[in-house]
């Protein structure tokens, strides 16, 4: 089980980093959840500084401030 | 770094230096021998221009780009408040501007940033100095007036960027406005800094390569139009048709800063405007001024800085950098 959370306001780069992961995961055809979060407020108390930022299963995956590629993507469900 | 990397840098370095130092042999044969238009024509020259200016802009855009992704790869919003956090002296506000340029940042992040410096103890003038600094002074701006205008209109705009931002953040400390930020950001507990294992060489590359993919293949239309304006209106409207209104009169920059703060785009988007304004005998200082005002401050960034800042904050905010905006047009148009 995925459980993918995807922090940004909805900006262009959130927007599609949650688009890229619900298709690579639909694709891969394993069971998760997706859940965006725009409200500043829990990003904040969720200790996130720089959006898209991307957690699954807990863990922080990425910071880098843009849209992660679908190989990147997939690195970070092997981790998981 | 592995050899293997070394080499593949060494190659495209050397690729990109036999392309661009010929650009000029290879535009003159295309288009005066192989198309054999006239030297003469008002149109050869400016289809020359074009021909040549196109790849030679978009060479040096790729090479700033990929240099300022692999010297942001250094950098994580998490390092740079932990540089910043404490301190409220002059020094920490330059430190604040300079970081600013180098920490990567997306302008939808602004808020969330925001929120992570202050509760981490960084001072409200110091984050100011990098909120200003990161959307301004950023390396799609700096690449843009570097390829299209030289290093000295670059190398200044990065001055009086970082200036603006520095003393802007200064006096907005020194104000104790601390009040006017919303109660609940104060409560948010101080964030871990979930530290990122060191990266390796190779992803370095890869996201300086990253960067050149994402930036400029979203930016190159802009340069297109930036020089096609550049060739295009050339002869046709006047070349000082701009000069009495948007000269170096007194009352240029103030009309620049004003047109420009609603407006809301990035550095990409007004270099086609830049260039025209340029081209037809604006003032430099003038149209700086305008750029600054574009990228600095927009509409969209004030309603989302509602959410953490009071009416009061964001209006000294605007306040004092237009002004300060404002001196560095006045400063441009006074010294060149």
């Amino acid at each position: 089980m995925y459980n993918v959370i995807v922090y940004g306001p909805g900006c262009a780069n959130c927007t599609n980093t949650e688009k890229l992961i619900r298709q690579v995961l639909t694709e891969l055809d394993v069971p998760f959840t997706l859940e965006k979060v725009t409200d500043y407020q829990a990003m904040a108390e969720a200790g996130i500084m720089s959006t898209p930022t991307v957690k699954l299963n807990g863990q922080v995956m990425s910071k880098k401030a843009k849209v992660p590629t679908v190989d990147e993507i997939k690195t970070w469900l092997g981790k998981a | 770094m592995s050899m293997k990397l070394l080499l593949k840098l060494g190659g495209a370095l050397l690729l990109w230096i036999a392309v661009y130092f010929n650009l000029q042999t290879a535009t003159d044969w295309l288009v005066y021998d192989l198309l054999g238009l006239s030297k003469t024509e008002h149109f050869s020259a400016a289809f020359a221009f074009f021909i040549f200016e196109t790849p030679k802009v978009l060479l040096l855009l790729t090479l700033i780009i990929f240099l300022m992704g692999v010297i942001r790869s250094f950098f994580t919003p998490e390092s740079t408040r932990a540089v910043l956090a404490g301190k409220a002296n002059l020094p920490s506000h330059i430190l604040a501007a300079l970081l600013g340029v180098v920490t990567p940042f997306c302008s939808c992040s602004a808020v969330p940033l925001f929120i992570g410096f202050l509760t981490a103890g960084v001072p409200l003038g110091v984050t100011f100095a990098f909120l200003i600094s990161a959307p301004m002074v950023n390396e799609i701006a700096l690449g843009l007036l570097f390829s299209l205008f030289g290093w000295k209109i670059a190398g200044l705009y990065l001055a009086m960027g970082l200036l603006t931002a520095i003393i802007s953040g200064y006096i907005l400390g020194k104000l104790g406005m601390e009040k006017y930020v919303e109660e609940w950001v104060y409560k948010i507990p101080p964030m871990d800094d979930n530290p990122e294992a060191g990266l390796t060489a190779v992803e370095r590359v890869d996201l300086g390569v990253q960067a050149v993919v994402e930036i400029v293949g979203k930016v190159w239309i802009y340069v297109l139009l930036g020089i096609a304006v550049g060739a295009g209106i050339h002869g046709y409207v006047p070349e000082n048709f701009l000069a009495s209104l948007l000269g170096a009169t007194w009352w240029s920059v103030p009309l620049a800063v004003i047109v420009g703060i609603p407006m809301y785009s990035n550095a990409a988007g007004i270099i086609p405007i830049v260039q025209a304004l340029l081209a037809k005998g604006a003032a430099l200082g003038t149209v700086l001024a305008f750029m600054m005002a574009v990228t600095a401050l927009s509409l969209p960034e004030m309603i989302i800085l509602r959410k953490v800042l009071k009416v009061r904050l964001i209006a000294t905010f605007i306040g004092i950098v237009a002004l300060g905006i404002l001196m560095v047009g006045y400063l441009f148009n006074a010294i060149m």
